[in-house]
Protein backbone atom coordinates (compact mmCIF):
# COMPACT_ATOMS: atom_id res chain seq x y z
CA UNK A 1 0.00 0.00 0.00
CA UNK A 2 1.58 3.16 -1.12
CA UNK A 3 1.90 6.21 1.29
CA UNK A 4 0.47 8.31 -0.99
CA UNK A 5 -1.28 8.52 -4.38
CA UNK A 6 -2.50 11.25 -5.97
CA UNK A 7 -4.09 11.42 -9.43
CA UNK A 8 -4.83 14.46 -11.52
CA UNK A 9 -4.52 16.82 -8.16
CA UNK A 10 -5.78 21.03 -8.54
CA UNK A 11 -6.50 23.20 -6.31
CA UNK A 12 -7.22 26.75 -6.54
CA UNK A 13 -7.76 29.75 -4.37
CA UNK A 14 -9.66 32.25 -5.70
CA UNK A 15 -8.65 33.26 -9.32
CA UNK A 16 -4.74 31.70 -8.28
CA UNK A 17 -4.26 28.50 -9.62
CA UNK A 18 -1.78 26.75 -6.30
CA UNK A 19 -1.33 23.00 -7.74
CA UNK A 20 -2.11 21.57 -11.35
CA UNK A 21 -2.95 18.27 -12.29
CA UNK A 22 -0.46 16.78 -9.39
CA UNK A 23 0.15 13.15 -10.34
CA UNK A 24 2.10 12.29 -7.21
CA UNK A 25 3.01 8.53 -5.85
CA UNK A 26 5.08 8.11 -2.94
CA UNK A 27 6.48 4.50 -2.35
CA UNK A 28 7.33 2.77 1.55
CA UNK A 29 10.37 3.89 2.53
CA UNK A 30 11.19 6.64 0.36
CA UNK A 31 12.96 9.73 1.71
CA UNK A 32 11.39 12.62 -0.87
CA UNK A 33 12.96 15.90 -0.67
CA UNK A 34 10.52 18.46 -2.00
CA UNK A 35 12.02 22.10 -3.14
CA UNK A 36 10.18 24.92 -5.05
CA UNK A 37 9.80 28.39 -4.62
CA UNK A 38 8.02 30.22 -2.06
CA UNK A 39 3.69 30.19 -2.73
CA UNK A 40 4.62 27.02 -5.60
CA UNK A 41 2.10 24.90 -3.11
CA UNK A 42 4.58 22.81 -0.99
CA UNK A 43 2.47 23.55 2.15
CA UNK A 44 -0.76 23.16 0.48
CA UNK A 45 0.32 19.73 -1.25
CA UNK A 46 1.23 18.58 2.58
CA UNK A 47 -2.52 19.89 3.81
CA UNK A 48 -3.99 17.97 1.16
CA UNK A 49 -2.18 14.78 1.94
CA UNK A 50 -3.46 15.07 5.58
CA UNK A 51 -7.00 16.23 4.94
CA UNK A 52 -6.92 19.69 5.95
CA UNK A 53 -7.11 21.12 2.29
CA UNK A 54 -9.62 19.36 -0.08
CA UNK A 55 -8.52 19.70 -3.60
CA UNK A 56 -10.81 21.18 -6.32
CA UNK A 57 -10.34 17.80 -8.47
CA UNK A 58 -8.71 14.98 -8.54
CA UNK A 59 -8.18 11.88 -5.93
CA UNK A 60 -5.96 11.70 -2.84
CA UNK A 61 -5.65 7.76 -0.76
CA UNK A 62 -3.35 8.14 1.77
CA UNK A 63 -2.30 4.47 2.81
CA UNK A 64 -5.53 3.89 -0.06
CA UNK A 65 -7.83 5.09 2.42
CA UNK A 66 -9.12 8.78 1.99
CA UNK A 67 -6.86 11.34 4.07
CA UNK A 68 -9.82 12.11 6.98
CA UNK A 69 -9.85 7.91 7.28
CA UNK A 70 -6.06 8.00 8.33
CA UNK A 71 -6.10 10.34 11.23
CA UNK A 72 -7.95 8.42 14.07
CA UNK A 73 -5.09 6.23 13.51
CA UNK A 74 -2.15 8.77 14.02
CA UNK A 75 -0.65 7.30 10.80
CA UNK A 76 0.66 10.98 9.46
CA UNK A 77 2.67 13.04 11.39
CA UNK A 78 3.04 16.53 10.89
CA UNK A 79 5.31 19.28 11.63
CA UNK A 80 4.51 22.88 10.70
CA UNK A 81 6.63 25.74 9.80
CA UNK A 82 5.28 27.98 11.69
CA UNK A 83 3.66 27.30 15.24
CA UNK A 84 0.17 27.90 15.66
CA UNK A 85 -0.38 28.20 19.34
CA UNK A 86 -0.70 31.02 21.62
CA UNK A 87 3.20 32.08 23.03
CA UNK A 88 1.78 32.43 26.48
CA UNK A 89 -0.34 28.85 26.54
CA UNK A 90 0.01 27.85 29.82
CA UNK A 91 0.97 24.16 29.14
CA UNK A 92 4.78 22.30 30.04
CA UNK A 93 6.68 20.68 26.87
CA UNK A 94 5.51 17.10 27.75
CA UNK A 95 2.18 17.90 27.91
CA UNK A 96 2.75 19.40 23.84
CA UNK A 97 4.73 16.10 22.81
CA UNK A 98 2.07 14.47 24.30
CA UNK A 99 -0.26 15.49 22.00
CA UNK A 100 1.29 12.74 19.23
CA UNK A 101 -0.81 10.17 21.23
CA UNK A 102 -4.00 11.69 21.24
CA UNK A 103 -4.94 8.70 18.80
CA UNK A 104 -4.45 6.58 22.00
CA UNK A 105 -6.27 8.94 24.17
CA UNK A 106 -9.42 7.47 25.64
CA UNK A 107 -12.59 9.32 27.46
CA UNK A 108 -11.99 9.45 31.22
CA UNK A 109 -9.26 6.71 31.18
CA UNK A 110 -6.45 9.06 29.77
CA UNK A 111 -2.96 7.81 28.64
CA UNK A 112 -1.10 4.72 29.05
CA UNK A 113 2.02 4.51 30.38
CA UNK A 114 3.20 3.55 27.04
CA UNK A 115 2.40 6.80 25.59
CA UNK A 116 3.99 8.36 29.06
CA UNK A 117 7.19 5.80 27.45
CA UNK A 118 6.80 7.09 23.91
CA UNK A 119 6.67 10.36 24.47
CA UNK A 120 9.50 10.86 26.51
CA UNK A 121 11.74 8.68 24.07
CA UNK A 122 10.51 11.17 21.87
CA UNK A 123 11.56 14.35 23.65
CA UNK A 124 14.82 12.11 24.16
CA UNK A 125 15.90 12.10 20.85
CA UNK A 126 15.36 15.62 20.44
CA UNK A 127 17.46 16.64 23.04
CA UNK A 128 14.56 18.08 24.78
CA UNK A 129 13.83 15.29 27.73
CA UNK A 130 15.25 17.39 30.61
CA UNK A 131 12.96 20.49 29.36
CA UNK A 132 10.10 18.23 30.05
CA UNK A 133 8.43 20.00 32.76
CA UNK A 134 9.32 23.52 31.14
CA UNK A 135 6.41 26.06 30.24
CA UNK A 136 6.52 26.38 26.27
CA UNK A 137 6.21 30.39 27.11
CA UNK A 138 10.24 30.41 28.17
CA UNK A 139 11.66 28.45 25.02
CA UNK A 140 13.46 29.58 22.62
CA UNK A 141 11.46 29.47 18.83
CA UNK A 142 14.43 26.57 18.07
CA UNK A 143 13.31 24.73 21.51
CA UNK A 144 9.63 25.24 20.33
CA UNK A 145 10.45 23.93 16.85
CA UNK A 146 12.08 20.82 18.17
CA UNK A 147 9.02 20.33 20.36
CA UNK A 148 6.93 20.22 17.52
CA UNK A 149 9.30 17.58 16.20
CA UNK A 150 9.38 15.58 19.19
CA UNK A 151 5.22 15.90 18.92
CA UNK A 152 5.29 14.58 15.24
CA UNK A 153 7.50 11.71 15.78
CA UNK A 154 5.16 10.53 19.24
CA UNK A 155 3.12 9.86 17.13
CA UNK A 156 5.21 6.92 15.63
CA UNK A 157 3.95 7.81 11.98
CA UNK A 158 4.18 5.79 9.15
CA UNK A 159 4.48 8.84 7.31
CA UNK A 160 6.17 11.82 8.55
CA UNK A 161 5.62 14.99 7.01
CA UNK A 162 7.90 18.22 7.93
CA UNK A 163 7.30 21.74 6.42
CA UNK A 164 11.12 22.84 6.60
CA UNK A 165 11.42 21.83 9.83
CA UNK A 166 15.04 23.78 10.09
CA UNK A 167 13.89 27.07 9.70
CA UNK A 168 14.48 28.27 13.01
CA UNK A 169 17.20 25.52 13.99
CA UNK A 170 20.87 26.63 14.27
CA UNK A 171 23.06 24.68 11.57
CA UNK A 172 24.07 21.92 14.15
CA UNK A 173 20.77 20.65 15.10
CA UNK A 174 19.30 21.29 11.75
CA UNK A 175 22.18 18.70 11.03
CA UNK A 176 20.93 16.26 13.82
CA UNK A 177 17.58 16.87 12.67
CA UNK A 178 18.74 15.47 9.29
CA UNK A 179 20.51 12.44 10.87
CA UNK A 180 17.74 12.12 12.79
CA UNK A 181 15.25 11.52 9.85
CA UNK A 182 17.79 9.34 8.40
CA UNK A 183 17.63 7.15 10.88
CA UNK A 184 13.86 7.16 10.72
CA UNK A 185 13.92 5.85 6.88
CA UNK A 186 13.13 3.38 5.92
CA UNK A 187 10.74 2.02 8.50
CA UNK A 188 9.08 5.96 8.38
CA UNK A 189 8.33 7.26 4.59
CA UNK A 190 9.32 10.88 4.90
CA UNK A 191 8.61 13.72 3.15
CA UNK A 192 10.87 16.84 3.53
CA UNK A 193 9.68 20.05 2.59
CA UNK A 194 12.73 22.36 2.26
CA UNK A 195 15.01 25.04 0.56
CA UNK A 196 17.98 23.91 2.28
CA UNK A 197 19.42 22.05 -1.08
CA UNK A 198 23.06 21.52 0.00
CA UNK A 199 22.46 19.20 3.01
CA UNK A 200 19.24 17.91 1.58
CA UNK A 201 21.13 16.05 -0.98
CA UNK A 202 23.15 14.10 1.77
CA UNK A 203 20.48 12.39 2.99
CA UNK A 204 17.22 12.02 1.00
CA UNK A 205 16.78 9.60 -1.15
CA UNK A 206 14.62 11.39 -3.71
CA UNK A 207 13.70 14.93 -4.81
CA UNK A 208 10.94 16.88 -5.99
CA UNK A 209 10.60 20.07 -7.48
CA UNK A 210 6.96 21.92 -7.57
CA UNK A 211 5.96 25.41 -8.63
CA UNK A 212 2.30 24.50 -9.45
CA UNK A 213 3.35 21.53 -11.18
CA UNK A 214 5.24 18.78 -9.95
CA UNK A 215 8.14 17.65 -11.54
CA UNK A 216 8.57 13.80 -9.44
CA UNK A 217 10.14 10.82 -10.97
CA UNK A 218 11.17 8.92 -7.94
CA UNK A 219 14.94 9.89 -8.77
CA UNK A 220 17.34 11.59 -6.96
CA UNK A 221 18.68 13.42 -9.60
CA UNK A 222 16.81 16.73 -11.07
CA UNK A 223 18.42 18.90 -13.82
CA UNK A 224 19.07 22.10 -13.27
CA UNK A 225 16.82 22.82 -16.34
CA UNK A 226 14.13 21.51 -14.31
CA UNK A 227 15.02 23.73 -11.24
CA UNK A 228 15.40 27.03 -13.19
CA UNK A 229 12.26 26.16 -14.85
CA UNK A 230 10.50 25.72 -11.95
CA UNK A 231 11.86 28.75 -10.16
CA UNK A 232 11.71 30.90 -13.18
CA UNK A 233 15.32 32.08 -12.94
CA UNK A 234 18.66 30.89 -12.74
CA UNK A 235 19.23 29.42 -8.96
CA UNK A 236 22.33 29.38 -7.15
CA UNK A 237 23.76 26.29 -5.77
CA UNK A 238 25.45 25.60 -2.81
CA UNK A 239 29.11 24.10 -4.32
CA UNK A 240 29.74 20.82 -1.95
CA UNK A 241 31.08 17.99 -1.98
CA UNK A 242 27.46 16.52 -2.69
CA UNK A 243 26.02 18.98 -4.79
CA UNK A 244 26.59 16.31 -7.76
CA UNK A 245 24.21 14.21 -6.37
CA UNK A 246 21.53 16.52 -6.56
CA UNK A 247 22.31 17.93 -10.26
CA UNK A 248 22.56 15.61 -12.85
CA UNK A 249 24.43 17.65 -14.54
CA UNK A 250 25.95 20.65 -13.22
CA UNK A 251 28.41 22.71 -14.85
CA UNK A 252 32.05 22.66 -13.83
CA UNK A 253 34.10 26.10 -14.81
CA UNK A 254 34.40 29.10 -14.54
CA UNK A 255 30.87 29.59 -14.37
CA UNK A 256 30.29 28.32 -11.54
CA UNK A 257 29.15 30.01 -9.06
CA UNK A 258 30.45 29.58 -5.50
CA UNK A 259 29.51 30.63 -1.74
CA UNK A 260 26.56 29.71 0.08
CA UNK A 261 23.30 30.01 -1.39
CA UNK A 262 20.39 28.61 -1.97
CA UNK A 263 17.08 28.10 -4.42
CA UNK A 264 16.38 31.73 -4.97
CA UNK A 265 12.53 32.73 -5.48
CA UNK B 1 -20.26 40.68 59.04
CA UNK B 2 -22.55 37.76 60.81
CA UNK B 3 -26.17 39.89 60.96
CA UNK B 4 -25.35 39.45 57.18
CA UNK B 5 -24.45 36.15 57.43
CA UNK B 6 -27.91 35.47 59.31
CA UNK B 7 -29.93 36.84 56.26
CA UNK B 8 -31.40 33.85 54.05
CA UNK B 9 -31.33 36.10 51.10
CA UNK B 10 -27.73 36.87 51.17
CA UNK B 11 -27.00 33.49 52.22
CA UNK B 12 -27.97 32.41 48.70
CA UNK B 13 -26.57 35.24 47.48
CA UNK B 14 -23.46 33.73 48.98
CA UNK B 15 -23.71 29.90 47.49
CA UNK B 16 -24.90 31.54 44.28
CA UNK B 17 -21.64 33.62 43.62
CA UNK B 18 -19.32 30.65 45.32
CA UNK B 19 -21.38 28.16 42.43
CA UNK B 20 -21.12 30.93 40.25
CA UNK B 21 -17.14 30.90 40.36
CA UNK B 22 -16.67 27.56 38.72
CA UNK B 23 -18.13 28.57 35.87
CA UNK B 24 -16.08 31.28 35.54
CA UNK B 25 -12.83 29.29 36.37
CA UNK B 26 -13.45 26.40 33.85
CA UNK B 27 -15.99 28.46 30.84
CA UNK B 28 -13.19 31.68 31.78
CA UNK B 29 -10.19 29.76 31.04
CA UNK B 30 -11.31 28.33 27.65
CA UNK B 31 -12.00 31.74 26.77
CA UNK B 32 -8.83 33.26 27.61
CA UNK B 33 -6.51 30.79 26.35
CA UNK B 34 -8.17 31.01 23.17
CA UNK B 35 -8.88 34.83 22.51
CA UNK B 36 -12.31 34.10 22.08
CA UNK B 37 -13.67 37.08 24.74
CA UNK B 38 -15.43 38.88 21.57
CA UNK B 39 -17.26 35.71 20.76
CA UNK B 40 -18.51 34.82 24.43
CA UNK B 41 -19.60 39.14 25.01
CA UNK B 42 -21.50 38.72 21.65
CA UNK B 43 -23.29 35.62 22.71
CA UNK B 44 -23.80 37.34 26.05
CA UNK B 45 -25.92 40.14 24.16
CA UNK B 46 -27.42 37.82 21.99
CA UNK B 47 -29.19 36.44 24.96
CA UNK B 48 -30.90 39.73 25.48
CA UNK B 49 -32.87 39.28 22.38
CA UNK B 50 -34.48 36.19 24.12
CA UNK B 51 -34.84 37.96 26.95
CA UNK B 52 -37.32 40.29 25.02
CA UNK B 53 -38.58 37.18 23.31
CA UNK B 54 -39.64 35.77 26.52
CA UNK B 55 -41.10 39.02 27.82
CA UNK B 56 -42.88 38.87 24.64
CA UNK B 57 -44.49 35.37 24.45
CA UNK B 58 -45.09 35.17 28.12
CA UNK B 59 -42.29 32.42 29.02
CA UNK B 60 -39.23 32.69 31.66
CA UNK B 61 -37.01 35.22 29.88
CA UNK B 62 -34.07 33.32 31.27
CA UNK B 63 -35.48 30.20 28.78
CA UNK B 64 -35.39 32.72 26.26
CA UNK B 65 -31.91 34.25 26.64
CA UNK B 66 -30.80 30.69 26.89
CA UNK B 67 -32.51 29.50 23.97
CA UNK B 68 -31.39 32.73 21.67
CA UNK B 69 -27.93 32.28 23.36
CA UNK B 70 -27.48 28.54 21.82
CA UNK B 71 -28.98 29.52 18.37
CA UNK B 72 -26.40 31.96 17.98
CA UNK B 73 -23.06 29.78 19.46
CA UNK B 74 -24.28 27.64 16.16
CA UNK B 75 -24.20 30.69 13.83
CA UNK B 76 -20.80 32.06 15.60
CA UNK B 77 -19.27 28.54 15.33
CA UNK B 78 -20.16 27.55 11.53
CA UNK B 79 -18.47 31.33 10.86
CA UNK B 80 -15.51 30.85 12.97
CA UNK B 81 -14.79 27.32 11.22
CA UNK B 82 -15.67 28.50 7.78
CA UNK B 83 -15.64 32.08 7.15
CA UNK B 84 -12.80 33.45 9.76
CA UNK B 85 -12.92 36.87 7.62
CA UNK B 86 -16.45 37.44 8.33
CA UNK B 87 -16.27 36.10 11.87
CA UNK B 88 -15.43 39.89 13.38
CA UNK B 89 -18.37 41.28 11.70
CA UNK B 90 -21.15 39.09 12.39
CA UNK B 91 -20.04 39.01 16.61
CA UNK B 92 -20.49 42.77 16.45
CA UNK B 93 -23.89 42.34 13.88
CA UNK B 94 -25.28 39.54 16.77
CA UNK B 95 -23.71 41.82 19.89
CA UNK B 96 -25.82 44.78 18.73
CA UNK B 97 -28.88 43.05 17.25
CA UNK B 98 -29.23 41.35 20.21
CA UNK B 99 -29.51 44.42 22.40
CA UNK B 100 -31.46 45.73 19.92
CA UNK B 101 -34.44 43.04 19.41
CA UNK B 102 -34.37 42.92 23.32
CA UNK B 103 -35.23 46.36 24.03
CA UNK B 104 -37.89 46.63 20.96
CA UNK B 105 -39.53 43.53 22.16
CA UNK B 106 -39.56 44.22 25.65
CA UNK B 107 -41.13 47.90 24.60
CA UNK B 108 -43.80 46.33 22.46
CA UNK B 109 -45.03 43.99 25.50
CA UNK B 110 -47.51 45.40 27.19
CA UNK B 111 -47.30 46.66 31.42
CA UNK B 112 -44.17 47.08 32.97
CA UNK B 113 -41.10 45.10 32.36
CA UNK B 114 -40.07 44.89 36.18
CA UNK B 115 -36.93 42.66 36.01
CA UNK B 116 -35.21 44.17 33.41
CA UNK B 117 -32.50 46.21 35.07
CA UNK B 118 -31.46 42.68 36.75
CA UNK B 119 -31.21 40.99 33.58
CA UNK B 120 -29.05 44.06 32.49
CA UNK B 121 -26.96 44.70 35.18
CA UNK B 122 -27.56 41.49 37.94
CA UNK B 123 -29.40 40.71 40.73
CA UNK B 124 -27.93 38.02 42.81
CA UNK B 125 -29.12 39.41 45.88
CA UNK B 126 -32.70 37.82 44.65
CA UNK B 127 -31.86 34.74 43.06
CA UNK B 128 -33.74 31.56 44.66
CA UNK B 129 -33.65 28.18 45.25
CA UNK B 130 -34.75 26.78 41.54
CA UNK B 131 -31.31 29.52 40.21
CA UNK B 132 -28.99 27.74 42.39
CA UNK B 133 -30.01 24.13 40.77
CA UNK B 134 -29.30 25.45 37.58
CA UNK B 135 -26.01 27.09 38.42
CA UNK B 136 -25.32 23.51 40.18
CA UNK B 137 -26.44 21.64 37.10
CA UNK B 138 -24.03 23.61 34.79
CA UNK B 139 -21.05 23.26 36.98
CA UNK B 140 -21.65 19.25 36.93
CA UNK B 141 -21.77 19.34 33.45
CA UNK B 142 -18.81 22.03 32.80
CA UNK B 143 -16.88 19.26 35.42
CA UNK B 144 -17.83 16.06 33.57
CA UNK B 145 -17.36 17.80 30.39
CA UNK B 146 -13.67 18.96 31.45
CA UNK B 147 -12.77 15.43 33.34
CA UNK B 148 -13.80 13.39 30.45
CA UNK B 149 -12.51 15.15 27.72
CA UNK B 150 -9.14 16.89 29.21
CA UNK B 151 -6.72 16.28 26.55
CA UNK B 152 -8.95 16.51 23.87
CA UNK B 153 -10.23 19.81 25.44
CA UNK B 154 -6.37 20.82 25.50
CA UNK B 155 -5.39 20.04 21.92
CA UNK B 156 -8.42 22.00 20.63
CA UNK B 157 -7.43 25.13 21.91
CA UNK B 158 -4.02 24.81 21.71
CA UNK B 159 -4.01 24.53 17.99
CA UNK B 160 -6.98 23.31 16.15
CA UNK B 161 -4.33 21.74 12.96
CA UNK B 162 -2.46 19.52 15.01
CA UNK B 163 -6.01 18.00 16.70
CA UNK B 164 -7.74 17.90 13.58
CA UNK B 165 -4.60 15.69 11.79
CA UNK B 166 -4.72 13.77 15.10
CA UNK B 167 -8.38 12.70 14.64
CA UNK B 168 -9.98 14.48 17.00
CA UNK B 169 -13.57 15.61 16.02
CA UNK B 170 -12.57 20.01 16.07
CA UNK B 171 -15.75 21.36 14.96
CA UNK B 172 -17.84 18.95 17.62
CA UNK B 173 -15.48 20.40 20.38
CA UNK B 174 -15.74 23.97 19.51
CA UNK B 175 -19.54 23.69 18.94
CA UNK B 176 -19.73 22.06 22.57
CA UNK B 177 -17.37 24.43 23.62
CA UNK B 178 -19.14 27.72 21.90
CA UNK B 179 -22.54 25.96 23.42
CA UNK B 180 -21.87 26.28 27.55
CA UNK B 181 -20.24 29.36 27.05
CA UNK B 182 -23.98 30.55 25.81
CA UNK B 183 -25.22 28.60 28.88
CA UNK B 184 -22.59 30.27 31.03
CA UNK B 185 -23.54 33.92 29.81
CA UNK B 186 -26.95 33.37 30.77
CA UNK B 187 -26.13 31.78 33.86
CA UNK B 188 -23.67 34.91 35.29
CA UNK B 189 -26.42 37.08 33.76
CA UNK B 190 -28.12 36.87 37.20
CA UNK B 191 -25.11 37.70 38.80
CA UNK B 192 -23.28 40.52 37.24
CA UNK B 193 -25.89 41.29 34.21
CA UNK B 194 -25.35 40.53 30.87
CA UNK B 195 -23.26 44.24 29.87
CA UNK B 196 -20.90 42.59 32.65
CA UNK B 197 -20.71 38.47 32.20
CA UNK B 198 -17.66 39.13 29.91
CA UNK B 199 -15.78 40.69 32.81
CA UNK B 200 -16.43 37.54 34.79
CA UNK B 201 -15.51 35.14 32.03
CA UNK B 202 -11.96 36.90 31.57
CA UNK B 203 -10.03 38.75 34.46
CA UNK B 204 -10.12 36.00 37.31
CA UNK B 205 -8.95 33.63 34.32
CA UNK B 206 -6.64 36.31 33.10
CA UNK B 207 -4.85 36.61 36.33
CA UNK B 208 -4.99 32.70 36.82
CA UNK B 209 -3.21 32.51 33.19
CA UNK B 210 -0.07 34.41 34.80
CA UNK B 211 0.18 32.05 37.74
CA UNK B 212 -0.42 28.71 36.34
CA UNK B 213 1.41 26.07 34.36
CA UNK B 214 -1.44 24.20 32.76
CA UNK B 215 -5.12 24.68 31.78
CA UNK B 216 -6.36 22.58 34.82
CA UNK B 217 -4.46 24.82 37.13
CA UNK B 218 -5.50 27.81 35.62
CA UNK B 219 -9.32 26.76 35.85
CA UNK B 220 -8.98 26.15 40.14
CA UNK B 221 -6.87 29.22 40.43
CA UNK B 222 -9.51 31.11 38.20
CA UNK B 223 -12.61 29.74 40.32
CA UNK B 224 -10.47 30.69 43.57
CA UNK B 225 -10.33 34.27 42.56
CA UNK B 226 -14.20 34.35 40.90
CA UNK B 227 -14.63 33.41 44.58
CA UNK B 228 -13.33 35.46 46.38
CA UNK B 229 -14.42 38.33 43.93
CA UNK B 230 -18.26 37.74 44.51
CA UNK B 231 -17.88 37.14 48.31
CA UNK B 232 -15.83 40.85 48.63
CA UNK B 233 -18.06 42.49 45.89
CA UNK B 234 -21.33 41.27 47.75
CA UNK B 235 -20.27 42.12 51.37
CA UNK B 236 -18.92 45.57 49.98
CA UNK B 237 -22.63 45.72 48.82
CA UNK B 238 -24.02 44.97 51.81
CA UNK B 239 -21.75 47.43 54.11
CA UNK B 240 -22.37 50.36 51.73
CA UNK B 241 -26.48 49.16 51.90
CA UNK B 242 -26.22 48.84 55.99
CA UNK B 243 -23.62 51.61 57.03
CA UNK B 244 -24.37 54.17 54.59
CA UNK B 245 -28.03 53.33 53.08
CA UNK B 246 -27.04 53.52 49.84
CA UNK B 247 -28.76 50.83 47.77
CA UNK B 248 -25.34 49.82 45.12
CA UNK B 249 -26.35 47.04 43.69
CA UNK B 250 -23.90 43.93 44.26
CA UNK B 251 -22.83 43.11 40.24
CA UNK B 252 -20.95 45.94 39.43
CA UNK B 253 -19.18 46.09 42.71
CA UNK B 254 -17.82 42.59 41.88
CA UNK B 255 -16.71 43.65 38.63
CA UNK B 256 -14.91 46.35 40.03
CA UNK B 257 -13.28 43.98 42.82
CA UNK B 258 -12.31 41.78 40.12
CA UNK B 259 -10.99 44.63 38.61
CA UNK B 260 -8.77 45.62 41.74
CA UNK B 261 -7.38 41.90 41.87
CA UNK B 262 -6.42 42.43 37.83
CA UNK B 263 -4.77 45.63 38.60
CA UNK B 264 -3.07 44.58 41.56
CA UNK B 265 -1.63 41.50 39.25
CA UNK B 266 -0.14 43.78 36.56
CA UNK B 267 1.27 45.73 39.32
CA UNK B 268 2.86 42.59 41.03
CA UNK B 269 4.16 41.61 37.81
CA UNK B 270 5.51 44.52 36.76
CA UNK B 271 7.15 44.79 40.20
CA UNK B 272 8.63 41.78 39.65
CA UNK B 273 9.87 42.12 35.96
Amino acid sequence: MNPVEMHKVSLSFGDVQVLSNIDFTVEPGDFIGLIGPNGGGKTVLLKIILGLLRPDSGTVAVFGRAPEATRAKGEVGYVPQYPQFEPDFPISVFEVALMGRLHCYRAFAGYSDEDRDITADALQRLGMLDMADRQIRVLSGGQRQRVLIARALAMRPRLLLLDEPTASLDTPMGRELYELLAELSPETTIILVTHDLGILARYVKTVGCLNVTLHYHGAREISREVIEEMYGCPVDFVVHEHEHRILKDHPRGPGDREGHGEGRD
Amino acid sequence: MFDALAQPFFQRALIAGLLASLVCGIVGTFVVVKRISSISGGLAHAAFGGVGLGYVLGINPVVGAAGFALLTSLGIGYAYRRQRQSLDTLIVVCWSVGMALGITLIALTPGYAPDLMSYLFGSILFVDARYLMAVVALDVVLVLFVVAFYRRLQAVVFEEEFAEIAGIGVNRYLLMLLALIALSTVILMRVVGIIMVIALLTMPAVVARNWSGSLVRMMVLATLIGAVCTTVGLFVAWYVDAGYGLDVPAGPLIVLVTALVYGGDWLLRLGRS
